[in-house]
């Protein structure tokens, strides 16, 4: 991720625009990044219910970034502004995601099921935004888990139960992103100020609200119990095909969002 | 440590940029070609792919036009078969004249691929005849090189043919890799169509990641791989606009 470019940035637009260091910071707010509300149960593609008990995802840095002017992007500024931020390439594994002028920096494992805690204080420079990013990570224990905790090593711990006619199985699912995998170009648009009191809310969306699908569309977790034991896990190593599936189905951008919260 | 390179480059271009413009910098000639490197002209050889597939090209069509450097144009539209052999000369499109003491940023689109070949393994060959109406607009390619009064300097608008056989479309590190494609040759006849790619779906595959594009056939996968062959100079990067 980009979070030393993001401080390189701030220190250059404070470096320039005043040599008083009481005047020389650019405008800035720090907001609370705070995790929403879950749609816990809902249906796939295959009439299967999914009730959702645990839904968890390792992160690091939320970027926010704006398409348009920054406010002190003027004079040499835009030049300086451009060696300190290398553009997208035509190259896999560089996107555009805007200029990052915002940042949550730091590791996550959020959990998705437990709406209202706060991740930390975003900071984002004054300015108009238009979007945010974000990095996958995998969990450690360094991310204040338990030793044991059995997401650790992986991006995703979604576990829950789903059920079709009158046939039901609990699962459990380990999904791993590859750490060059990004979340790019979340909605957002937010005009950040000094004065801004606002929080910004993150938020997974198991179902995609406009087009309708969900995570596990593709994943048919009530035949996968082939043992009929009642319970299905997903892993690297466990019903891969449809584990590749889920996390092709996590990579997609439009389940997640990033909101005002007034 | 390119990237640094890049930016310390381009520090140096802003320095003369803030120190004065001479107008009286002189002109430079830039001549411009274009270049398949040894991989489409030679082939890409077994030990590249991670599944042991040698690869040559029979054909690598691109036309090329909308090439501009620093403001400055090469008119025409160019069409190239980049596997024809040039000894790391490149095919050769033309020159332009632009101003001299700067590091010029150029620009180019690629209207279209066509790529006719063969991958060999193991006695087994698997031929193919694609072409993408892709068209890539690169820009911000840059070369790099600081243009000095009266010189001529070469650039290479460079097609990376391996991209089109990488295995995902945003790793920094994707692999090159048939097999995938190997399969998707349903009627087993020793040629995979754009329609067999058409036919191959990614769901379930492990490798093949498309992040949150909308891509679900090896078609789709391969096509917007198409988009990427567009570099600078070899290694050297663009923008894709």
């Amino acid at each position: 991720m980009n979070g030393t470019r993001f401080w390189l940035v701030c220190t250059a637009l404070s470096c320039t625009t005043a040599c008083d260091l009481e005047t020389s910071l650019a405008p800035r707010v720090d907001l609370d990044v705070v995790v929403q509300p879950t749609q816990d149960t809902f249906t796939t593609n295959d009439d299967t219910t999914i009730q959702l008990a645990e839904a968890r995802m390792a992160l690091e840095t939320i970027e926010f970034t704006t398409e348009g002017e920054m406010h002190a992007r003027r004079g040499l500024l835009p030049a300086l502004h451009d060696v300190l931020i290398p553009t997208a390439f035509a190259h896999p594994g560089h996107a555009a995601g805007g200029e990052v002028v915002g940042e949550l920096g730091g590791r996550y494992v959020v959990d998705f099921l437990d709406p209202g805690a706060v991740l930390g204080a975003a900071t984002l420079l004054s300015a108009e935004y238009s979007g945010a990013n974000f990095g996958f990570s995998r969990a450690e224990a360094r991310d204040g888990l338990d030793l044991d905790d059995p997401i650790i090593g992986h991006t995703f711990m979604l576990a829950g139960t789903a059920t079709r006619g009158d046939v039901q199985v609990d699962f459990v699912a380990y999904v791993d992103q590859d750490l060059d995998r990004d979340i790019v170009g979340l909605p957002l648009a937010f005009t950040a100020t000094e004065a801004s009191t606002e929080s910004l809310g993150l938020r997974f969306d198991p179902v995609d609200s406009i087009e309708g699908d969900s995570i596990f569309d593709g994943v048919d977790l009530v035949s996968l119990d082939d043992d009929r034991d009642g319970f299905v896990e997903l892993s690297a190593t466990e019903h891969t095909e449809a584990w590749a599936t889920l996390r092709r189905n996590l990579q997609v951008h439009d389940h997640y969002a990033v909101e005002v919260i007034p | 440590m390119k990237r640094l390179t890049t930016s310390l480059t381009t520090l140096a271009a802003l320095t003369l940029l803030a120190t004065g413009c001479d107008a009286d910098a002189g002109a430079s000639t830039l001549r411009i070609a274009a270049w398949g490197e040894d991989f489409i002209e030679q082939g890409i050889p077994a030990d590249e792919f991670v599944d042991g597939w040698d690869l040559t090209f029979e054909s690598f069509v691109v036309s090329i036009d909308e090439i501009d450097a620093d403001g400055e144009s090469l008119p025409g539209s160019f069409e190239v078969d980049l596997s024809e052999p040039t000894g790391g000369r490149g095919h050769q499109l033309g020159t332009m004249t632009v101003p001299a003491d700067r590091v010029p940023m150029v620009s180019w689109r690629v209207a279209s691929v066509s790529a006719r070949g063969a991958a060999t393994r193991d006695g087994v060959t698997k031929t193919f005849d694609w072409g993408f109406d892709v068209s890539p607009k690169y820009v911000e390619c840059d070369t790099q090189t600081l243009l000095g009064d009266g010189e001529t300097t070469d650039v290479f608008l460079t097609v990376h043919g391996d991209h089109l056989f990488f295995d995902d479309l945003d790793s920094e590190a994707p692999q090159v890799a048939f097999d995938l494609i190997a399969e998707a040759d349903a009627d087993d006849d020793g040629d995979v169509t754009l329609d067999e790619l058409r036919g191959q779906s990614l769901g379930g595959q492990v490798r093949y990641q498309v992040g949150a594009r909308d891509i679900e056939s090896l078609y789709g996968f391969i096509e917007a791989q198409a988009r990427l062959v567009g570099h600078i100079n070899g290694e050297g990067h663009c923008e894709l606009e």
